[in-house]
């Protein structure tokens, strides 16, 4: 094997071209599998960016709050670990505790919300909240008696942050065609004001905030105590993974939920239907989902190609070199260092494409180390068994005749 | 002919070799072909992706100040703090107009129309509506129980009501002159007509609870230019209730009353339209709260022709039993350039502009458009309602062109305010903000504040950009490897045949006879390769599609629930179909390699024929 | 005993439609320091004799002994590396090497230090009438006599004893004809070679010390001028 530096070099056009195939198709492949690398990680990465959101509404979408959501369905969205920040409400309405019972109000005109994050109102942050010393943040979230009020009512009901309120507390329902309002009361009940929140509404107006707001948990419970069903009129979440959406839906069509269908009952309220906005994702995971499956599937069949054309491109480069086989048999070479010789000059030369190829290929799509040699080593295979091939051919050829015909 | 023959049996002696070459030929093509064909569906699916996404900017002109003051309260007994912003000038959105702004929808800042039919059904909730506090307007004519100065409630009984209804159709109400440190004394038995708001008061001492109604606006016009500068007006009046007296209504002011009701009551059965240039434009339907369910969008033909077509929403199509194909009544009568339409319409139906239905003539405003629109989409809510991003759909709100409105609406403005980001909006291309941006800074406008949504297009921006770089150059490489494999067999075939080039040149054929005896034999058998190529690749391009198709099944992606297709209309079923593989690219791929291989050989041959014969048949090169 | 004996050799391959038999029942022997010409028409079978005496393929049937050891026992690779050496018609330089390399080639083969090889070669080169020129030249450079020069003097690098030549005068004119039929017989009566060449040349023949002739297959010896057949 020696002058094997000399002998690539004296080569020369054929030397660089079996390096530049070996650039190029390396290049090549390393590129197509740099695209099914990236298409994956694009679609990991779209989660990220495009969260999808989800929340019940009635069965013809036309109502996402005041809904009658069985506490069961939210117990189910709870428990399945599917979705993120889950955001759920509950509508109460109060008058402050008679002294007797027949001082008893019709209207009702304190509008109490359970909710178990401030976020579910996105007009409210926890900056707009003032809370009274060692509450702590997250007291929405759990199940302690308490009520944060609007700065407003507190003002004129002439009430502070820390007073004890004694409100009659009912839960609403609604009649047919939602032309009457029923509110079953729940109890006379204590409750404590621990906050208190305010926010400016007239940039985009017409919501108007309840008067007080407590832990929707407390709530569920204080109705399990009175032997009453819970039901929320609001819930909304964020599906945590959205490359799983297919599993969610499933689970959501197992809870009971149903399409939205817009020429159903616009009156009715059971919290069954539910709404998934979710068609950038779709669209844009479909796209790259399907970017990924074909580039997949095509890729044996471009391997066994790019295989095939380094195993015969190989083997016509050593055809080419016939006659010099033949010269060094003649001279005494044995067939296998004829073989080693003519197989390390190929080898180092399509090695050095494979590299070359390589390197560009990583320097512009990223494909990771363990990619990259494989694909090399593929292409190196295929490439090599095309050499060997060629060379065990010539091997047997006979020589004399080789040498004395003349082409 | 004979020099074919020639040709291709000597080719044919070297059976292997050129059975290979042919091979090869034809798999570097169908490589090649296979590699075009991929590039191309990848580059329309990268295609799909970016029309999934927009790029809206909206624009809010920025107060130059604010302006403070006082109010008086008579219920909390203080003055409270106002304050409301104060603009030099009032910009149009022709400032947005600017060398490489490159927009795709220009800047356009949209008034809604209110729209008045007697016929519309507003709400479902017509006998809720009807019987609430809530309906917006109120006016009496009331006379106080006896003398008093209403600084503090009063009780006064209710003549005649006017407009709206009192809860409880009660007939002695609390009355209160909130707004005014000094209100004039009210006499008993004088008749007084007043526009009334309510508000819910709670009695310091005994704690009860009680409605209070109170005077909650003038006789006056709101009416401005297109400016939105005020237009002057000869009846506005700042008394809170004026007195009645025999032949009042005949008077100037007492028409104005009755023009006032006449208004008010137009207002409570009007809905909002909003013309625009471009659906997208509407936050809403950019960031998916609103979906069409029925028929289809506006297409951007009719917007540009200003074609009488609508869309409408799900909840006005119901209660006024539409469907697409429809057609819709529009008479325009004002224009509103100050709020969105979901500022002053609920999604129930309710609601009314915050100014006074009377132009500056005292008369209720006139309609200055009236046309048939047909109903082509009806589109559905999707936003959760506690969700509110100030880019809502107002109650009612139909969408037509901005062109379909054929007369001006410059004297029917009944209010106006700067450019605000839910009226004043365009569009640009995906992942230009960064250049728009700049572009911008330049023109050194500082009081004009933008905003982009792309719904995170700019984060999937750059690995786009990337799978896209590199579809082209993997295309290019298959190319390049292509081309080097035709090249060095050319040389194989080509250069290696000097000697018969020489041959036959001694036997007296013509340069060009030997041309053409040798390049009939490379065409013949690059044209077996290339087209063998071709079909192999178009054979296994189809056969393949097949199985991605297949694998393609388990990954679809499920639309129940989905709020863009789910509705009784619209059965959307996402396929995982890839296109057939389109011949022509293989016809071209194989017709192009060729045409290179032979001109390559063609220039390999030109270089055999510049050798003089003997020389090369005396040549000792091998 | 010769230092080639040839015994009751065969050679047959199989053909298109066929089994040829190129070489028939052939005996002979050849001795160190004599230079034999091999004649006969084309097809006769005379290059496949040739072939068989350079070890690059074994006789069907028979045995060709080269210094007492038959060929089939022997590495025939190393026999050429070290023994025998062929010159062709078409002369058969690496055409990328120059002149030098070509002839350092089979002492490089043997492991030889460059160094010394070249210096070998130099002074080969020298032998065969070619002068500094002609070290850097490849054989694309250089006219025919030359380039069968430096066949020659690959050849003879190897240091082997026999000289095997498949017409060797056969691309040249007259003149370089000439030079290459002296250095042949230079290296077989000066420098002890056995050289044996196939040839159609008529002059080159009768040169030799002895003639064969191949006829069919089959060897016969012809005589030379002023020797009989016996004595063959």
């Amino acid at each position: 094997m020696f002058n094997l530096m000399r002998n690539i070099r004296r080569q020369g056009f054929k030397s660089l071209l079996v390096c530049f195939i070996g650039i190029l198709l390396t290049l090549f492949l390393s590129l197509y599998l740099g695209n099914i690398a990236a298409s994956r990680k694009e679609l990991n990465h779209l989660p990220e960016v495009l969260p999808v959101a989800s929340h019940i509404t009635n069965i013809s979408g036309s109502k996402s709050v005041g809904l009658l959501i069985d506490g069961g369905l939210i117990e189910k969205i709870k428990a399945t670990n599917m979705v993120n920040n889950l955001r759920y409400t509950v509508q109460l309405s109060a008058n402050f505790a008679p002294e007797t019972p027949e001082e008893e109000l019709g209207y009702k005109y304190i509008a109490i919300m359970g909710v178990n994050d401030i976020s579910a109102f996105s007009l409210l942050s926890a900056e707009d909240i003032e809370w009274a010393d060692g509450v702590a943040e997250d007291f929405l979230s759990g199940r302690q008696a308490g009520v944060i009020v609007q700065e407003n009512f507190l003002e004129n009901n002439d009430l502070n942050i820390g007073d004890r309120v004694w409100l009659s507390l009912y839960s609403i329902d609604y009649g047919e065609k939602l032309n009457e309002i029923y509110y079953k009361k729940i109890d006379d009940i204590a409750l404590e004001i621990v906050g208190s929140y305010a926010l400016n509404v007239t940039q985009f107006g017409e919501f108007i905030l309840p008067d007080m707001i407590c832990p929707v948990g407390w709530v569920e419970e204080t109705l399990q105590e009175y032997d009453k069903k819970f039901y929320a009129d609001s819930a909304s979440f964020v599906v945590s993974d959205p490359l799983k959406l297919n599993d969610f839906k499933a689970a959501m069509r197992s809870f009971g939920f149903q399409p939205v269908n817009a020429q159903a009952d616009s009156y009715s309220l059971s919290g069954f239907g539910l709404l998934v906005n979710d068609e950038t994702f779709v669209r844009s995971a479909g796209s790259l989902q399907k970017n990924l499956t074909m580039m997949t599937v095509f890729l044996p069949l471009i391997l066994l190609l790019i295989v095939l054309v380094g195993y015969i491109a190989s083997y016509l480069v050593m055809q080419s070199r016939r006659s010099e086989v033949a010269v060094m048999r003649s001279l005494g070479v044995s067939q296998s260092r004829c073989i080693l010789s003519l197989s390390a000059e190929n080898a180092l030369l399509v090695l050095l494409g494979c590299l070359v190829g390589l390197a560009a290929a990583v320097s512009f799509t990223g494909i990771g180390l363990s990619g990259a040699l494989v694909i090399t080593a593929v292409f190196f295979v295929s490439y090599m068994l095309g050499v060997v091939a060629a060379l065990l051919k010539l091997s047997r050829m006979p020589v004399m005749e080789v040498l004395t015909k003349s082409e | 002919m004979s020099q074919t023959r020639n040709s291709i049996r000597q080719m044919l002696r070297m059976p292997v070799r050129t059975a290979l070459f042919v091979l090869l030929l034809a798999v570097a093509v169908c490589l090649l072909a296979l590699g075009v064909h991929l590039q191309l569906e990848s580059q329309e699916q990268m295609r799909l992706i970016e029309e999934s996404f927009t790029t809206i900017g909206t624009v809010r002109q920025l107060p130059n100040s604010m302006r403070t003051g006082f109010q008086w309260s008579a219920l909390e007994n203080e003055y409270q703090f106002t304050s409301g912003p104060v603009y030099d000038a009032k910009l149009p959105p022709t400032v947005l107009d600017f060398d490489d702004a490159n927009y795709i929808e220009q800047p356009e800042q949209r008034p809604y129309y209110g729209a008045y039919h007697p016929d519309y059904v507003i709400s479902d909730r017509e006998y809720e509506r009807s019987v609430s506090n809530e309906r917006g307007h109120l006016i009496v004519e009331f006379t106080p129980l006896e003398d008093c100065v209403p600084s503090q409630p009063v009780k006064i009984k209710v003549k005649r009501l006017l407009l709206g209804t009192i809860y409880g159709d009660l007939t002695e109400i609390w009355f209160m002159a909130e707004y005014l440190e000094n209100p004039p004394e009210m006499k008993a038995g004088k008749t007084y007509v007043s526009l009334l708001t309510t508000r819910g008061m709670t009695d310091k001492e005994t704690g009860e609870r009680t409605t209070v109604y109170l005077p909650g606006g003038f006789v006056e016009s709101t009416q401005v230019d297109k400016n939105g500068k005020k237009i002057a007006d000869n009846f506005s009046s700042e008394n809170l209730w004026e007195e009645v007296t025999e032949g009042y209504y005949d008077s100037l002011q007492g028409r104005c009353w009755l023009n006032l009701i006449e208004g008010y009551e137009k207002f409570e059965n009007t809905i909002p339209v909003t013309p625009t240039n471009s659906t997208k434009l509407l936050m809403a339907f950019h960031n998916g709260g609103a979906t069409i369910g029925s028929g289809r969008d506006i297409s951007e033909e009719e917007y540009r022709l200003g074609e009488r077509v609508c869309l409408i929403p799900r909840y006005f199509a119901k209660n006024n039993s539409l469907n697409v194909g429809d057609t819709l009544e529009l008479p325009l009568y004002f224009a509103n350039y100050g709020n969105s339409p979901s500022q002053n319409y609920q999604p129930n139906g309710w609601g009314t502009p915050y100014a006074s239905p009377l132009n500056a003539q005292g008369q209720v405003y006139p309609v200055f458009d009236d046309g048939s629109y047909t109903i082509v989409g009806i589109y559905d809510l999707n936003n959760f309602a506690y969700e509110v991003s100030g880019f809502d759909m107002g109650g009612n709100e139909v969408v037509i062109p901005a062109a379909s409105v054929k007369n001006s609406d410059e004297n029917n403005i009944l209010r106006y305010a700067p450019m605000q980001a839910f009226n004043t909006s365009f569009q640009i291309p995906n992942g230009s903000i960064a250049s728009y941006t700049e572009a911008w800074s330049k023109q050194g406008i500082s009081n004009v504040e933008i905003q982009f949504y792309d719904r995170g297009y700019t984060q999937i921006k750059s690995g786009l950009d990337a799978m896209k770089n590199v579809s082209l150059v993997l295309v290019l490489s298959g190319a390049a490897a292509t081309l080097l494999i035709l090249t060095f067999f050319t040389y194989l075939f080509i250069t290696t045949q000097k000697k018969r080039t020489a041959i036959e040149r001694s036997l007296g054929m013509s340069k060009k006879s030997c041309l053409r005896s040798l390049l009939s034999g490379v065409i013949l058998i690059t044209l077996i390769g290339c087209l063998m190529g071709g079909v192999l690749g178009y054979a296994t391009g189809g056969r393949v599609r097949e199985l991605v198709i297949d694998a393609g099944q388990d990954q679809l992606f499920d639309t129940t629930f989905s709020s863009w297709v789910n509705n009784a209309d619209v059965q959307l079923v996402l396929d995982t179909d890839m296109s057939n593989p389109d011949p022509l690219i293989f016809v071209l791929v194989a017709l192009s390699t060729m045409l290179i291989a032979v001109l390559l050989a063609l220039a390999g041959i030109r270089g055999n024929l510049r050798s003089e014969p003997l020389t090369l048949l005396s040549s000792r090169s091998q | 005993m010769g230092l080639i004996e040839v015994k009751d050799v065969s050679y047959s391959y199989q053909g298109k439609y066929q089994t040829i038999e190129a070489v028939k029942n052939v005996t002979c022997s050849f001795d160190e320091g004599a230079f034999y010409a091999i004649v006969g028409h084309s097809g006769s079978g005379k290059t496949t004799l040739l072939s068989l005496l350079a070890g690059l393929d074994l006789p069907t049937s028979g045995e060709i002994y080269v210094d007492g050891s038959a060929m089939s026992a022997l590495n025939r690779d190393r026999y050429r590396l070290k023994t025998a050496s062929v010159v062709y018609q078409s002369f058969n330089l690496f055409p990328l090497l120059t002149a030098l390399e070509n002839v350092t080639y089979p002492m490089q083969l043997q492991g030889r230090s460059k160094a010394e090889a070249e210096a070998v070669a130099k002074q080969l080169i020298a032998e065969v009438g070619l002068g500094e020129k002609i070290w850097r030249r490849r054989p694309l450079m250089m006219s025919g006599g030359e380039q069968q020069r430096v066949a020659i003097a690959r050849a003879r690098a190897a240091g082997g004893k026999i000289m095997l030549a498949d017409e060797p005068t056969g691309n040249l004119d007259a003149k370089n004809g000439n030079m290459i039929t002296n250095q042949l017989k230079l290296l077989a009566h000066e420098r002890g070679y056995a050289v044996i060449v196939v040839t159609h040349n008529e002059e080159l023949a009768k040169q030799a010390d002895a003639v064969y002739m191949m006829q069919d297959g089959q060897l016969t010896t012809l005589a030379k001028e002023g020797q009989h057949e016996s004595d063959a």
